[in-house]
């Protein structure tokens, strides 16, 4: 009787969908109404409680995970909003974001390896992901943007079956078949191998970010703002995909529980923030298309002439309307040139799903492993069942290639298009504003910041100079937080590495000390020195913020020096030495204080980071400490330099008018935090201020010393005259603007990080602990607010 | 929509419920209806059954919850539970012997036999079992692992007097942390299928990983040999995603994904080798060997299904339950087709 009774439910489910699916007019050849918007706002459709879910869903997005919240103990990112940020909350991501699929390759099949199929780079406590020794086979990919993907999901199965064509019966050349995922048609990834949102969105959150979640409750499922009902209905779908609309595709979320290993209790993301993250990515609008010119409509004559419109449709049906998100949804064979040997679902190595062309302006760089930096080189790159219509493109005169990019610029987004992630016209921020500069500026001056800015934000592409090893592909790749120039979440920390030998000596590898984390090439190969991997080490080390980094950079020599002791003559326990470079010069900036001024930082960062190539020192600053710092050439195939003089010193200029963060206010709550601060003994090493050449204070909470603070047992990386457990004391000025802590970002909070101090810091600590809780809470209140 | 539609709806929605509810109440008018599938109602629903295997007219289903096992006994066309002598967690598997002996496999590296009465076996693994088979009760095998980084794939076999640890080759397939289930056609010819797409087969003498080009979990496998002894054909099945089956002939094997059919957890195949499988949203469907082209039998579940298993031509069973809500409450379902 329980049976027949759960049958009629579900019976008087389908029907109850069907009435409802019925009223809507499923034979509209309009497009559907409220679907677009700018990049990154809600569907003008949804309900004001949608909205509210999806600005909930907006902050979960963008909110950095940490390891006492579940990050890890695998990860490449700590936050969702770090792969989809292009042009805004949502999108792409540029190329410093590209991850890696790992397999091993064994008799002609795939097998996933590492954390299902994705490569970490980082690891809470081993600090770098180790490659799993089975890998054989890796491929690139670049994040994908999420514009318009509810609109996707609500797109009927057989509309996206009508249009396949697997053994090209029609002869055109193009076939087209479905992926599929748990039965149904898969939609949304690379290789269309996922058919929910829902999978899309915890997959990755685990693969990447390490945070377990558990499916949502059929009651969320059914809450969900595209359509979303339970596993019954969708076991209905299956059985009678004839009669009812395939809109419950979303039901077909992977159902199993994500667990890992760590001591955060699973799930680490609650079901309401789950709820509210894959609602947001379902009511992302689809990107406004801009009215049609006549460049643009001759490119979409063109478009369609040469067959560009046989994979990319121009719409799709769906229970709203026509979509016209310009793809099939199928997949395709792409040829040798684009094939990454990854098989998914049904997909072979050469298949890819028709990437949707809305928004295509604003979310390069384009292809799976965003190998294209313009839409020009990703037509051209395509090639199987696409060759004939790359060719009849390539066959266009220049203007008639002009209007088909045109044409495809005019499917949203071109006015939110950026060369890195600052949106077009953003204004100067003042001077008393993180990321302003040190006074106001006006004239040449001002539109030299302007340019530095945009240099440090824009993107490096390949035919640029973007390195053969690089870890940013700008400088705002990795000083974004809180706002550019800033400091690095752990999702962009560097790695460096060196071998101890067997008397415990540092020896440096004979390629230097950064494993970069990406390489130019479309697969990547071990970047480490084969030496034996027993004796290696590694160190991460976290991004610092470069607020105030020329007034540091006004400090003179003999201020820093003042505050030397290294041979700790006044016995306090406490050394500190500086940094003398082969030049004679002292260095200041760094975790090894191994910089000298802004100019050798920008050059250091330029070459060692992005691997660009740079000019002579001699062309700009002939007698500058410079000169040790920056390559001049390469063999990426690009002329060098491939910085002209004038960037690196615009670059230079940003950098070293960056004001320092605004200083907090003084009083007496300031002074008391102050001596609070002194009393312990932090003030040994965080100096309070140093003086500029003209006897200005400079509040900065740093001597620009090395100390050695590490554990007893820590092996880190050497760097110069910088042992392998020394650092330079770090500014503490902005401290609560670059959580998490220490080099290595393993210090989630301020109390953490002061506990994570021994050695030189071992007396300070004992000193902090000793505090009565008002006057840890009081000290801990005041560094929060320098 | 047109009023006449939504008229038009509703009736046909009344007419389906009175349909419905007329099937309650007796045996049904269309002789079709006896071929479907109809819940086994005295199977305990708030447990998982995980297996459904037997011999001649015995049958067995083994389940229970992450916890406690169960087992279950078919006397006629009553099903009964079957109490072990201690408590044991979840059972997965079970193989009845033609002499009666009876083993049943489990979490944690439980197993236990029925050689007249039930006891507990000692294993010498805490890993899940997940598989079991024999050719003779003294030649029994047992396959299992925890399927994670740090887990262990086991394959053990059973003397008639204990349980040991079998060695197998280092596999060349990385990360197989764990075998799902054991087939044989005879003593000599046996074969484990198992994470990753692993395989292994054991020809009397030792156990060699072979290859039958698939990355996909292979969960579940069955056999049959021809009539004339000629053909012993194997159907393996899995895939987490979509549905993948491997049909091998005399040891050459063909793998084809069977998509849109999703994952398949179970197979069984009768001895004219039609063939059953089992799997995600309660999907129960009969491939064709030779195509692999499949037709779905309504189950009328949504439910995960593990297991299908026939006796004879004609009776079938088929048992699953909400196998990804590991943390309960747990759900299960049995459901039998009898003439």
């Amino acid at each position: 009787m329980k049976f027949y009774v759960s049958k009629l439910i579900l019976i008087t489910k389908i029907f109850v969908l069907l009435w409802v699916g019925c009223s809507e007019d499923n034979t509209k050849d309009e497009v559907a109404e409220g679907i677009f918007g700018i990049m990154g706002d809600s569907v003008s459709f949804a309900t004001e409680e949608q909205k509210q879910t999806f600005e909930r869903g907006r902050e979960v997005l963008l909110h950095r995970f940490t390891e006492e919240e579940g990050l890890g103990p695998h990860f490449n990112v700590t936050f969702c909003g770090s792969c989809h940020e292009r042009p805004v909350v949502g999108g792409g991501a540029g190329r410093y974001r590209d991850f890696l699929l790992v397999s091993q390759q064994l008799y002609g099949t795939s097998i996933p390896t590492s954390v299902n199929g994705i490569q970490p780079q980082f690891h809470t406590e081993d600090l770098r992901h180790e490659t799993d020794p089975a890998t054989n086979h890796t491929a690139k990919r670049n994040p994908i943007p999420f514009f318009g993907v509810g609109l996707l999901a609500e797109i009927p199965e057989e509309e996206i079956l009508s249009r396949a064509d697997a053994p090209d019966e029609d002869g055109d050349g193009i076939s087209g078949r479905p992926n599929y995922d748990r039965g149904f048609v898969g939609r949304f990834g690379r290789k269309s191998q996922t058919v929910s949102l829902e999978g899309f969105v915890r997959g990755p959150l685990f693969n990447h970010a390490g945070i377990t979640s558990f499916p949502l409750s059929e009651e969320k499922k059914r809450l969900l703002p595209i359509p979303s009902p339970g596993r019954d209905v969708a076991f209905l779908q299956g059985l009678m995909r004839w009669v009812v609309p395939s809109v419950f595709a979303q039901a077909a979320a992977p159902d199993d529980p994500i667990v890992d290993d760590d001591d955060v209790p699973d799930p680490e993301l609650s079901e309401d923030a789950l709820f509210d993250l894959i609602s947001f990515v379902m009511l992302l609008a689809a990107p406004e298309p801009d009215p049609l010119n006549a460049q643009s409509r001759a490119g979409k004559d063109l478009f369609t002439q040469i067959d560009c419109t046989g994979c990319h449709v121009p719409a799709l049906r769906g229970p709203r309307g026509l979509i016209p998100a310009y793809t099939d949804l199928l997949l395709h064979d792409m040829g040798d040139e684009l094939a990454d040997g990854v098989m998914m679902g049904v997909a072979i190595g050469s298949e890819f799903r028709t990437a949707p062309l809305w928004g295509v302006a604003a979310t390069g760089p384009y292809l799976h492993d965003g190998r294209a930096d313009t839409l020009r080189q990703a037509i051209l790159a395509h090639g199987g069942e696409a060759l004939g219509s790359r060719d009849r493109f390539e066959a266009l005169s220049e203007q008639e290639q002009s209007n088909v990019i045109a044409f495809l610029d005019s499917l949203g987004g071109s006015d939110q298009k950026s060369e890195g992630l600052l949106p077009p016209n953003t204004p100067l921020a003042l001077p008393d504003e993180l990321g302003g500069p040190l006074a106001e500026l006006a004239g040449e001056e001002r539109a030299r910041f302007l340019r530095g800015r945009d240099l440090f934000d824009r993107d490096v592409f390949l035919d640029e100079g973007l390195g053969n090893s690089f870890n940013g592909d700008s400088c705002r790749a990795c000083h974004f937080e809180p706002v550019m120039g800033g400091a690095g979440p752990q999702g962009v920390n560097v790695i460096r590495y060196g071998f101890f030998d067997e008397q415990g000596v540092f020896v440096f590898p004979p390629t230097g000390t950064m494993a970069a984390r990406h390489q130019r090439s479309v697969s990547r190969s071990e970047p480490m020195d084969p030496t034996d991997e027993q004796l290696r080490t590694f160190e991460v080390r976290q991004t610092p913020a470069l607020f105030g980094l020329g007034r540091i950079e006004q400090v003179p020599e003999e201020e820093i020096l003042a505050n030397e002791d290294p041979e700790d003559e006044n016995q306090d326990g406490i050394r500190g030495v500086a940094h003398r470079l082969p030049s004679g010069i002292l260095g200041r900036f760094g975790w090894k204080a191994s910089i000298p001024s802004a100019g050798a930082f920008t050059r250091d960062a330029l070459s060692n980071e992005i691997g660009i190539t740079l000019p002579e020192v001699s062309e700009i600053s002939p007698q500058g400490p410079e000169s040790q710092f920056g390559l001049l050439e390469d063999d990426d195939g690009i002329l060098d330099p491939e910085f002209l003089p004038d960037d690196v010193e615009s670059l230079t200029f940003f950098m070293q008018q960056l004001a320092p963060p605004p200083a907090p206010e003084r009083g007496a709550a300031f002074d008391e935090g102050l001596a609070l601060f002194e009393e312990v003994g932090c003030a040994h090493c965080h100096v309070p201020f140093l003086r500029d050449a003209e006897g200005a204070q400079i509040w900065l909470y740093s001597d620009l010393l090395l100390h050695d603070v590490a554990a007893p047992d820590y092996k880190g990386v050497a760097e110069g005259q910088a042992t392998h457990r020394q650092f330079r004391t770090p500014p503490l000025w902005g401290i609560t603007h670059t959580a998490p802590y220490m080099h290595d970002g393993k210090s989630v909070t301020l109390q953490k990080a002061i506990e994570a101090h021994h050695t030189e810091a071992a007396t300070a600590k004992h000193n902090f602990q000793a505090l009565s809780p008002t006057e840890k809470i009081k000290l801990l209140q005041w560094m929060q607010a320098l | 929509m047109g009023d006449f539609l939504k008229v038009f709806l509703f009736y046909t929605w009344v007419i389906c419920g009175l349909f419905v509810f007329g099937g309650c109440g007796g045996s049904p008018s269309d002789p079709d209806e006896a071929k479907r599938w109809a819940p086994i109602e005295s199977l305990n629903q708030s447990v998982w059954w995980m297996n459904a295997f037997g011999l001649h007219d015995v049958l067995f289903v083994v389940g229970g919850t992450p916890e406690e096992g169960k087992l279950m006994q078919k006397s006629g066309d009553e099903w009964r539970e079957v109490t072990l002598p201690e408590s044991v967690p979840l059972l997965n598997w079970g193989h009845a012997l033609g002499d009666g002996s009876v083993f049943v496999v489990g979490n944690s590296g439980s197993v236990a036999l029925f050689d007249q009465e039930w006891m507990l076996l000692q294993t010498p693994t805490d890993q899940n079992l997940w598989g079991v088979w024999g050719a003779a009760k003294n030649d029994v095998w047992a396959v299992g692992g925890s399927g994670r980084v740090g887990g262990e794939a086991v394959i053990l076999h059973w003397d008639g007097r204990s349980w040991s640890k079998i060695d197998f080759p280092a596999l060349e397939r990385a990360n197989v942390f764990a075998f799902f289930k054991v087939w044989g056609f005879d003593r000599d010819d046996v074969y484990v299928v198992g994470q990753r797409g692993a395989v292994l087969h054991f020809d009397g003498d030792q156990w060699q990983e072979i290859f039958v080009d698939t990355g996909e979990d292979l969960i579940s496998l069955w056999g049959a040999v021809s009539m004339d002894n000629s053909e012993k054909i194997m159907v393996m099945v899995g895939g987490r995603s979509n549905g993948v089956v491997v049909v091998g002939r005399n040891g050459e094997f063909q793998t084809r994904s069977v998509a849109p059919l999703p994952g398949l957890n179970g197979v069984w195949m009768n001895a004219r080798r039609e063939v059953w499988v089992a799997g995600l949203f309660g999907t129960l469907a009969r491939i064709n060997l030779e195509t692999f082209e499949f037709v779905r039998e309504e189950v009328s579940s949504f439910r995960t299904l593990h297991s299908v298993f026939g006796i004879g031509m004609d009776y079938k069973i088929t048992v699953g339950g909400n196998l990804e809500n590991v943390e309960g409450p747990f759900e299960g379902i049995g459901m039998e087709n009898i003439p």
